[in-house]
């Protein structure tokens, strides 16, 4: 699923190591999110709606596309 | 602050029961193979099973040891366990596993119960241990290659 991750990341001046210790996942997990290879779980995707302060959907952006995919 | 260190002191000592226990099996399958040689049961799986813990124990030690230097490293390493992507990448290479084992074993004891009323040629008592290990390594093999698979793809 493709997402805007990395870019409210970088508006917050956060690395991806500061990010993941945030919301307590690992580093690898942020990454495999922003190339958009792993979606996350609902607790995870609220997690960091409110650390950017966004909805979710405004943080994921799910498309026909990706039902058509599942 | 202390609850990472102690979660990483926990799963040591796990390590170190692990290592004696491994020890002990396979010191008591040397002495009962001593003992009673003519019991119809192959003792080497007892020490087999031994070894498997000490290398369950070891892999504990080795990777736990190295979180005990900081609060940071310890906690960091509590997060990986509990982060739901290795979870999920834990649970699809167990699955995996899972569904190579159940056609092996359930393949052996047909075997051997097919061997018991003289149907197929009986298994040897070498050959029957090997195939027993290949039970276990097997979809343990296969459960290394899907978790490092997905590590890399997922």
């Amino acid at each position: 699923m493709k997402n805007k991750l990395e870019e409210f990341r970088n508006e917050m001046g956060l690395t991806q190591q500061e990010l993941a210790d945030r919301v307590e996942v690992s580093r690898q997990t942020i990454i495999s999110l922003e190339k958009g290879r792993y979606n996350p779980s609902i607790i995870l995707a609220f997690r960091l709606a409110r650390l950017f302060k966004v909805k979710i959907e405004d943080l994921f952006l799910y498309s026909n596309e990706e039902e058509k995919n599942e | 602050m202390n609850n990472h260190k102690n979660w990483v002191n926990n799963k040591l000592r796990w390590g170190r029961f692990f290592i004696i226990l491994g020890i002990l099996l396979i010191g008591l399958g040397i002495v009962i193979e001593i003992a009673f040689e003519n019991l119809p049961y192959n003792l080497r799986i007892i020490s087999g099973l031994g070894i498997l813990w000490i290398g369950v124990g070891i892999g504990m030690i080795i990777r736990y040891r190295s979180a005990l230097h900081g609060n940071q490293s310890a906690k960091r390493l509590l997060i990986e366990e509990h982060d739901e992507r290795n979870q999920f990448i834990r649970y699809r290479a167990g699955y995996r596993g899972f569904w190579v084992a159940i056609p092996m074993v359930y393949i052996l004891l047909m075997w051997l119960s097919l061997a018991a009323n003289g149907s197929l040629p009986p298994i040897g008592k070498d050959l029957l241990w090997y195939l027993q290990a290949a039970c276990v390594v097997i979809p343990f093999t296969v459960y290394i290659i899907s978790f490092l698979s997905d590590q890399k793809n997922l």
